[in-house]
């Protein structure tokens, strides 16, 4: 008796479960359908990733997780972008897009959405604001450290230092102003010059870095990048004059140390903002919502271009520690 | 000019039109995460594509300025030592043997060895001649080595291997350099190099001279193997924009060094030999990404050497010329003996064009055409140039579905005067973590004979008549083919700064090119009455595991070590008539062979370095059984300061153990002592 009574218990339950299941997805419907343009509740994010690249899912996966810690009852969703597959025509309230195309279309598709942006750099953001007309929220945090963080580390590493160059391609143009203020305060004299694409890089670097003492290669497009990369090293190389790069790339071609933004420290400060946002979400619009440098770096630094430099280096952990207080001091 | 050559410069243009107008029009849109995270490029040869060693669809390994000083190398010799599966060999104390996996060859033929990517290979040798490259080991940047068949990237030529010595680019140094070495066996080498720039032209002049007296006498006569060398090469940069990059080349070379072999000293001839070259190459960056290139070059070798071997008569031991007359049918007359004089040229052009058609798929493809001819009375038979045309076309595309795998195909198809040649490849790779792959690469290699090979008549011929026959061409020579399967694991600890790359496989080559004797038809009245026939006679199985290992306790301490086990399993025909014969070369390569290199750099003045290499014993094919040897080099340097300039004095040991022998068992290899003296002029 006590098994029949059991198995009729037990079929009671699922129907009790069952009833509310169809009552919990008739209650998401109805919100699908009446509240579909006021966003989906607060607990429910999309991340919108530009692609299947490892890097976005990197960010990705370390944003939910550090979400989920923070907001254990946060629902994230994740869409990968692809070429020929339409979005979904209602997206949610909040969307974290991952990468300038994600940011782009999150933007185009979705005009009425609070968007974060992850990933994508300063120069694309200034791009986008001024070319684009946004209705929603829309906050990013970039992939660019800040220019001083690179003459900080250079100054870290060579602390007699006090004449640094660069050279300004054309998508960064936009931000050089910006970023040489930034940098009056650190004491430093700044030796810059602009390289269009139709100018020789060599007869254009040679003079900055021959009265440099250290030199801060500015990121750029893709092919800038790479085709002055060389020409950076091997000119500051035969000057002995260290370089401060902005990937452990360029640090591993030959750069004496790089500051840049790895997946891990974007995806943390996103899901960082993204909290801070949230709990903000009825203060005076707009206030917040803007671009920010990303909170955390990382170093990387080549023993070898060190020794052949005659420079010290710290250990790693020493070298955090040292460059914190220096950026705290700041 | 063939209608073949006009049909592919004609498609070149048009080519390369194509690729300009569509790097103008392109729209490079926004910056984005992509320009950031872009990798900065690392050097490779595998693929022609820009990829990090461990990336790579084959054994790679890289020798840097930084080995090249310390190891105390004092020529290329000594530098092909520290890599896994290479036999280095002195055929005489100035004329390297340089293989990987080789034989023993006098002129080993199965490794492409380009400057700059322009090839050395010489098509009248069908070998590398070390001494007529044009540059010393001070204008070398770093060197760039495939360990195993690279037939799918560079062709045929690179049947078991590969090489690209690079030079340091004009604007790495700057200044005037000098440096003079002196030392055993009367060496004196000097060296300067001139950094400067003219206009928009950065560029780099070196001019160098080696004189050494070669290996000591032995009681049969003394070997005449010393060298005199001059060279001068120049190379000039230009970047007219950011996008363009123009690379001009031009050298020439005068090399003075013995011809012949230990085992018959008194054969031993000068040779002079004359080379020169000139190449441009055009990089041009397209604004949507990818790039293009044309690569032009033309290498001229020119080389004499004779001997006066006496009369007819003296040799024969007739004191009467006239029974010369009666017995051979001609008057008496001087015999000259050497390679008389030689000719041979080259001219190549390239392109090549780079681009991704997604993020996780890179492509490069090219074509390229090569003219060349050889001229050899001595070798071929006949005083006219031998001119043979062959074209190319290459594609390879790295492929990476995912972070943990990757896939890598290539094909090279040359067309060549036996036929189109395919040399496939294909490897992939699985990357456990982004310092440790797991690679397992297949590939087939082809390689067709050189101009030489193809049309060989050596005979001794005296008023047009044939006296002796040495070696003649198969009428029917064709390609041989190596197939390669490689189990590879290259590993990185970032915590011990320790790199480790090793790897198993096995090589098969199928109809080889190798010798046979043959009766002659009609006998010879002076020598053999057998003469050696080139034809597609052998073949060889290798089965082996190579490794090397790096690891930098301390920043200012290098450990290097590599080892190479290779088994060897051969056969070629010895005689088809009066019965078939085989015979095999299964001893020609020396089973164990490895190194160990340590340098530390005790001061920013001091450093000190020692290098042990041991080879197993092996008996070469063209030279002698060679007991197994291990060698013990060692050097110190110290650099300093003089007002503006930066200076440094090496002393330099070499084979500070026993005495062994090189090739043959006369080339006597004892201690050896440099001293070394440069001085930076700024």
């Amino acid at each position: 008796m006590n098994g029949f009574a059991g198995v009729l218990q037990n079929m009671e339950s699922k129907i009790a479960l069952t009833l509310v299941r169809c009552a919990l997805q008739g209650l998401i419907l109805f919100a699908c359908v009446f509240l579909g343009d006021r966003g989906f509740a607060a607990n429910e994010v999309h991340v919108l990733l530009s692609n299947d690249a490892p890097y976005y899912h990197q960010v990705a996966k370390v944003f939910t997780a550090q979400l989920k810690a923070q907001q254990p009852a946060t629902e994230v969703r994740s869409i990968i972008m692809s070429d020929g597959v339409a979005l979904p025509e209602i997206l949610g309230q909040q969307i974290i897009a991952i990468g300038s195309e994600a940011t782009t279309e999150a933007l185009a598709n979705y005009p009425q959405s609070d968007i974060l942006s992850l990933l994508m750099p300063m120069a694309a953001w200034q791009d986008i604001n001024k070319n684009t007309s946004i209705e929603g929220r829309f906050a990013a945090v970039v992939i660019d450290q800040p220019f001083e963080r690179a003459v900080l580390l250079g100054l870290l590493l060579k602390p007699d230092a006090r004449r640094f160059g660069a050279v300004f391609g054309p998508a960064t143009q936009t931000t050089k102003t910006a970023s040489l203020e930034r940098v009056s305060s650190l004491g430093v004299e700044l030796i810059t010059a602009s390289l269009p694409p139709t100018d020789n890089p060599i007869s254009t670097l040679s003079p900055i870095i021959n009265a440099s003492e250290v030199f801060i290669a500015v990121p750029d497009r893709a092919v800038f990048n790479r085709n002055i990369a060389k020409w950076i090293l091997h000119l500051s190389y035969r000057e002995k004059i260290p370089v401060i790069g902005f990937s452990a790339s360029y640090t591993k071609a030959g750069a004496l140390a790089s500051i840049y933004s790895s997946p891990t420290d974007i995806g943390r400060h996103g899901a960082e903002l993204f909290v801070e946002l949230s709990a903000h979400a009825s203060d005076n619009a707009g206030k917040s919502w803007r671009a920010y440098y990303p909170k955390y770096y990382t170093l990387s630094i080549n023993g070898d271009v060190a020794r052949i430099l005659n420079i010290n280096l710290p250990p790693r952990e020493d070298l955090y520690g040292m460059y914190q207080k220096l950026l705290q001091a700041m | 000019m063939t209608d073949d050559l006009k049909r592919f410069y004609r498609a070149g243009w048009v080519i390369i039109c194509l690729c300009v107008s569509s790097g103008v029009f392109a729209n490079p849109g926004h910056i984005s995460e992509f320009d950031l995270l872009s990798e900065i490029p690392t050097v490779n040869i595998a693929s022609r594509m820009d990829q990090p060693v461990n990336l790579a669809p084959a054994s790679v390994t890289i020798i840097n300025r930084e080995l090249i000083d310390a190891s105390g190398a004092q020529n290329w010799g000594d530098l092909f030592r520290l890599v896994p599966g290479f036999q280095s060999y002195a055929v005489n104390d100035n004329r390297p043997g340089i293989a990987y996996h080789g034989f023993g060859d006098e002129f080993p033929n199965r490794m492409e060895v380009m400057i700059d990517g322009r090839s050395v290979y010489e098509p009248v040798f069908s070998t590398v001649l070390w001494g007529t490259l044009g540059i010393q080991l001070e204008d070398v940047d770093h060197i760039e080595i495939v360990r195993g068949s690279s037939a799918a990237t560079h062709g045929s030529n690179a049947f078991l291997g590969a090489v690209n010595i690079v030079t340091r680019e004009p604007t790495q140094d700057k200044g005037t350099t000098v440096k003079v070495t002196g030392g055993s066996r009367e060496t004196l080498n000097s060296w300067v190099r001139i950094n400067d720039s003219l206009g928009p032209l950065n560029y780099r002049l070196s001019l160098g001279s080696r004189h050494n007296d070669g290996f000591p006498s032995i009681p049969e006569g003394e070997l005449d193997d010393g060298r005199e060398l001059y060279q001068i090469a120049f190379r000039g940069t230009i970047t007219p924009s950011l996008h363009d990059v123009l690379d001009l080349n031009f050298g020439y070379a005068n090399d003075r060094v013995g011809l012949g072999d230990a085992d018959h000293p008194d054969e031993f001839i000068d040779a002079d030999y004359y080379s020169s070259y000139q190449s441009v190459e055009w990089h041009h960056s397209l604004l949507a990404g990818g790039e293009f290139s044309v690569h032009g070059y033309h290498n001229k070798l020119r080389a004499s050497n004779s001997a006066d071997r006496g009369l007819l008569s003296d040799i024969l031991g007739v004191d009467d010329p006239a029974l010369v007359a009666l017995f051979l049918g001609v008057p008496d007359q001087p015999v000259v003996g050497g390679l008389g004089s030689l000719t041979s040229e080259r001219f190549d052009l390239e392109f090549e064009h780079q681009f991704s058609m997604a993020d996780q798929l890179r492509t490069v493809w090219g074509l390229g055409g090569r003219s060349e001819y050889a001229q050899n009375r001595f070798l071929q038979g006949r005083d006219d140039k031998i001119w043979e045309e062959s074209f190319r076309w290459f594609m390879h595309n790295e492929w990476r579905p995912s972070a943990e795998w990757m896939l890598n195909v290539g094909l090279m198809a040359e067309k060549t005067f036996v036929g189109t040649l395919l040399s496939p490849r294909l490897s992939l790779s699985r990357l456990f973590s982004p310092h440790h792959t797991v690679r397992m690469s297949i590939s087939r290699g082809t390689r067709a004979p050189s101009i030489t090979e193809a049309n060989l008549d050596q005979k001794l011929e005296l008023s047009g008549i044939v006296f002796n026959a040495f070696v003649r061409s198969d009428e029917r020579l064709e390609e041989e083919e190596v197939t390669s399967f490689e189990l590879g694991w290259a590993g990185y600890f970032p915590q011990w700064h320790l790199g480790a790359d090793l790897n198993v496989f096995r090589e098969q080559a199928r109809h080889a090119m190798d010798d046979y004797q043959e009766d002659l038809a009609v006998p010879t009245p002076i020598g053999d009455d057998q003469i050696k026939v080139r034809s597609n006679t052998g073949e060889w199985e290798s089965v082996g595991a190579e490794l090397q290992v790096t690891y930098r306790p301390v920043t200012k301490g290098l450990i290097r070590a590599h080892y190479a086990y290779i088994d060897l399993d051969s056969d070629f025909v010895r005689q088809f008539a009066p019965e078939i014969q085989f015979d095999n070369f299964d001893q020609s390569r020396p089973r164990h062979s490895g190194g160990l290199l340590l340098n530390y750099q005790w001061t920013s003045q001091w450093a000190a370095g020692l290098t042990v290499y041991h080879q197993g014993e092996v008996n070469w094919r063209d030279g002698n059984f060679i007991d197994e040897y291990t060698r013990l080099d060692s050097h110190i340097t110290f650099k300093f300061v003089l007002g503006r300039h930066v200076g440094k004095l090496q002393l330099v040991a070499q084979n500070m153990t026993d005495d062994y022998s090189e090739f043959n068992e006369e080339n006597i290899f004892g201690s050896r002592y440099f001293a070394s003296f440069s001085l930076d002029l700024p």
